[in-house]
């Protein structure tokens, strides 16, 4: 069941929709193939999605989420251009607003509204944290918002941002690094049940998740190899590692030296014309 | 006019391209500099007729121009040819102690009047020296040098951070065809006890093309191994591809040359 | 701004500079005109002498006895060769420092046990040609011999342009800084020193700050580390190093370093300076009564030595470095472990120098892992 998490979510097969989904993601591992997956997703069941882009150019998402393929269904707020009113660029969002006053353009007689914050670490930059957080959970409170998608980098921000950002998330994804990408899924069920998955995932280029599967981590895995072997097979061209099946046969291997043995252990001597055969008792001196 | 052949190979077989816009990251440690090879990628784009814009924080133009001279590049002649502008930081820091300064003017005025936005009059410098090559749709390269060291004004992360995203603003300005206007080149310090330095840093990565980190050896100096070159590289436009890769050279300046090879294979181990 | 033939302080030395600088020559390796520091072999350290441009920083020993010599060799040398000197210090009164330079003498003061180095050597005679460090350079004089036991006559430090600083009292002492700065400035204006009026010049300025830092300085002290609240340091230096850049001078800076909590504060310092050394005194630490150190009165860690208008930094021959002062002169020698003549010998085999967990070649300990 556990497996199904990640792509329940990606593919809003969940319900009902968690309010606030927030993905995260670090240096050495991006989560914007996630967001436009899960954007996607959204947009092919005819959700109305308003876009706020703070790191990248509004040509560029719009490369993944193109507005012609989901006509009137894509809204974008274009954070990224002129977030302080250097160039005084009009059509710009300044960032120093609070995220109510940002999406006050949207038609509110949408149904099915999903927001979308493209990335929550350029805010804080503009803005104080204690009120930002009050937005969002005002807003995710709202009955008419369907979901609230905060994207944000994990190493950018304050840990104590990111943990009352979990606090306030009904489901987090945060994504580590690894072939395939690994994932720990954290999904709050209206019940007051909560789940709790590490998962392993690809995204196709269609941008599709696939090869979903839970994986047993004993310890969280963290963004960068502390591991010294890792950092040792890094830099060598030996490679120092056996994968399972390298394993097996390397055991299954019958060097020359290794007899098979039938049956438990035996002795066996084969007394030669010098061995010296005393029959009494070596031990016959001794006062016992 | 390449100006180290191994980088340029190693580039090539990781197929970093520089003038493909986006941003690339070069960071640097306490104990490596990357100097040699901002002096590689300006060259290499010289060579490939983009003009340059170079910001630099931490050295002197002069001291750039003095390492092409002796590597057969005549920067200053560019210079006066207007290929590449200079923007000095350290002149202009000197400038701000003069009694008249023209405040409306100079971009460290902060120092002295804190700001709201401190780094808005520097970018502007910037983007009035690009407004050329903007106009007439030149490629051109922008190198932030040092960027770090804008930290040691008491500036916050935050402010340098949104100082470069205007500045990949500059560089996104393409025409409608989707082509960038130009590249973003930012070079930062990376020091070990130092979280400001490396929160800097990990924001820039979260946008870079091309990452390329010149580390320290963890186990001490060598005479033959002066570092890790390590290339991280994820193509933005490809989004379903959620890990950068990385690749693991090592590197050796010497008087007049970067040589990179594989791990392991420095000469003095062979 | 763009800077058309941009003028830096690393100039070639061409033909246009005919005149040359008393107390300058050219480095043999690039086209760096270098100066003194006024102790022989710490110029030879840091490839030749001290850049005209570039920034000395001496992170300070406990107790700021030998720094402090480190400065007064430094200033000497600039009183020897009629270079302007600007000396700042907020712990000690300038003054006291400038009065108690060092005396020039003409000949290299001789110390007894430097008698035995010319002769022949017959037990260890594989090591007769091994060659110890340039103490002089030949015929350039570049550096002048000065004998510690002596203070340099007062006339001669009257004739010389020296500007004591002190701050003013009249502001408030938040911006000392700053006031610092722009006495600097002034300084390099009346002097004609900045390099970016293009005229040629005739002379150098030497800038000895001492225990820049210091609580006496700072706001940086009586808060908590994350609050950072050394940006008027970083500030300061960050600007010092534009100053220095932009005209002909030199600076040596003292700072005490062991003072300082957060380790990122001497490691931006350490990025804003040229060469960065740090002294460490055995005065009241154990490695006082060390026997490996019994000749040596510290360790002389070479922290940074930057390329400046190269690509690879001034190389060195060895990662151990002390200092030793003997009764007529400071000197800083590589660290060579005396002869053990004791009945037993058994030398502990710690390397008292390098950290534990360095490499070293001895079985049982072996690095984790290397790098190669």
């Amino acid at each position: 069941m556990s497996t199904v998490i990640l792509r329940k979510i990606l593919c809003n097969s969940e319900s009902p929709t968690p309010k606030l989904l927030l993905l995260t993601d670090s240096s050495d591992v991006s989560g914007r193939g996630v967001l436009y997956t899960l954007l996607k997703s959204h947009l092919s069941i005819g959700n109305y999605v308003q876009y706020l882009t703070t790191s990248n150019p509004l040509h560029v998402v719009k490369t993944f989420l193109n507005d012609e393929e989901f006509p009137g269904k894509i809204k974008f707020y274009d954070g990224f251009s002129d977030p302080c009113g250097w160039d005084s660029k009009d059509s710009c969002v300044h960032l120093n607003k609070s995220i109510n006053e940002i999406f006050s353009s949207c038609d509110t007689g949408q149904a099915k509204r999903i927001f979308v914050i493209d990335k929550v670490d350029d805010i804080v930059n503009h803005q104080d944290t204690h009120n930002l957080i009050h937005d969002l959970h005002r807003f995710s409170a709202d009955d008419t918002v369907e979901q609230v998608v905060v994207y944000c980098g994990r190493d950018c921000v304050p840990e104590s941002f990111i943990i009352s950002l979990n606090h306030l998330s009904s489901a987090v994804i945060h994504l580590y690094k690894g072939n395939p990408t690994r994932c720990k899924v954290i999904l709050k069920k209206p019940s007051g049940k909560i789940v709790k998955t590490y998962e392993e995932f690809t995204l196709s280029p269609e941008l599709k998740v696939q090869e979903t599967r839970a994986v047993q981590l004993e310890k969280e895995p963290r963004g960068e190899s502390t591991d010294e072997d890792a950092v040792l097979a890094a830099q060598t061209t030996f490679n120092l590692t056996l994968t399972e099946e390298q394993r097996k046969s390397k055991n299954k291997l019958l060097l020359p030296h290794t007899r098979v043995q039938s049956s438990g252990g035996q002795i066996l001597y084969t007394p030669d014309d010098e061995d010296d055969w005393d029959e009494e008792d070596p031990d016959d001196d001794l006062n016992i | 006019m390449n100006m180290f052949d191994s980088v340029t190979n190693a580039l090539e077989s990781c197929g970093v391209c520089i003038d493909e816009g986006g941003l690339l990251l070069l960071s640097e440690t306490s104990s490596t500099t990357a100097c040699g090879l901002v002096c590689h990628v300006i060259t290499s784009e010289l060579a490939n007729n983009h003009h340059v814009c170079f910001v630099s924080m931490q050295h002197t133009w002069g001291h750039y121009c003095n390492i092409g001279n002796k590597l057969g590049v005549n920067l200053r002649q560019l210079t006066s040819d207007g290929k590449i502008q200079v923007i000095e930081m350290l002149k202009l820091l000197s400038r701000t102690l003069d009694e008249v300064t023209d405040s409306a003017d100079d971009p460290f005025d902060f120092i002295k009047t804190p700001s709201v936005h401190p780094l808005h009059k520097l970018y502007q410098l910037i983007r009035r020296t690009l407004q050329p090559w903007l106009d007439k749709n030149e490629f051109f390269i922008l190198v932030l040098d040092g960027i770090s060291f804008l930290l040691n004004l008491g500036l916050k992360s935050a402010d340098i951070h949104n100082f470069i995203n205007y500045c990949r603003n500059l560089t996104e300005m393409g025409d409608l065809s989707g082509r960038y206007a130009g590249t973003l080149v930012v070079v930062t310090q990376l020091y070990e006890k130092d979280d400001e330095t490396s929160i800097v840093s990990s924001k820039i990565i979260h946008t870079s093309n091309t990452y390329i980190s010149l580390d320290s050896l963890k186990t001490g100096l060598s005479r033959e191994v002066h570092g890790n070159f390590i290339i991280n590289v994820l193509n933005r436009k490809l989004p379903h591809i959620c890990s950068p890769e990385v690749w693991t050279f090592q590197y050796k300046m010497e008087d007049k040359n970067m040589k990179l090879f594989a791990p392991g294979t420095a000469s003095g181990v062979l | 701004m763009t800077s058309v033939g941009s003028v830096s302080s690393f100039q070639k030395k061409g033909k246009s500079k005919s005149i040359s600088i008393p107390g300058t020559r050219p480095s043999i390796h690039n086209s760096q005109l270098l100066t003194s520091t006024g102790i022989p072999s710490l110029d030879y350290l840091l490839g030749g002498g001290l850049p005209v441009g570039s920034i000395l920083l001496v992170e300070e020993d406990r107790y700021d006895v030998y720094s402090k010599l480190f400065l007064k060799y430094f200033l000497a040398e600039g009183v020897m060769n009629k270079h302007m000197l600007t000396v700042a210090s907020l712990d000690i009164s300038p003054q006291s420092i400038t009065e108690t330079l060092p005396a020039p003498v003409d000949v290299e003061p001789n110390e007894t046990s430097e008698s035995f180095a010319n002769n022949p050597m017959t037990i260890a005679w594989r090591y007769q040609n091994q060659k110890s460090q340039p103490t002089s350079f030949g015929s350039n004089r570049f550096s002048h011999n000065y004998d510690l036991t002596k203070v340099m006559a007062r006339e001669q430090t009257f004739e010389a342009n020296i500007e004591s600083w002190r701050i003013n009292s009249n502001e408030s002492l938040r911006n000392s800084y700053w006031q610092l700065l722009e006495a600097i400035k002034k300084r390099i204006e009346t002097g004609n020193m900045s390099t970016l009026d293009g005229s040629p010049k005739t002379n150098v300025l030497r800038l000895g700050l001492h225990s820049i830092g210091s609580p006496l300085w700072g706001l940086e002290y009586g808060f908590y580390e994350k609050d950072h609240k050394w940006k008027n340091l970083t500030t300061f230096f960050y600007v010092l190093r534009a100053l220095v850049r932009t005209c002909y001078s030199v600076c040596l800076v003292t700072v005490p370093s062991h003072l300082f909590v957060d380790p990122a504060l001497i490691l931006r310092l350490q990025s804003m300076a040229d060469f960065v050394v740090r002294l460490e005194s055995f005065q009241g630490s154990d490695k006082e009564t060390n026997p490996v150190f019994k000749d040596y009165h510290g360790l002389f860690h070479v922290v940074k030595l930057a390329a400046i208008n190269s690509l690879v930094p001034p190389l060195l021959d060895s990662v151990d470095w002390v200092f030793k002062l003997r009764r007529h002169k400071l000197t800083v020698e590589k660290l060579h472990l005396p002869p053990d003549l004791s009945d037993t010998v058994s030398r502990n085999q710690e390397d008292p120098v390098r950290s534990k967990t360095g490499p070293t070649c001895m079985g049982d300990k072996l690095p984790k892992h290397l790098d190669f």
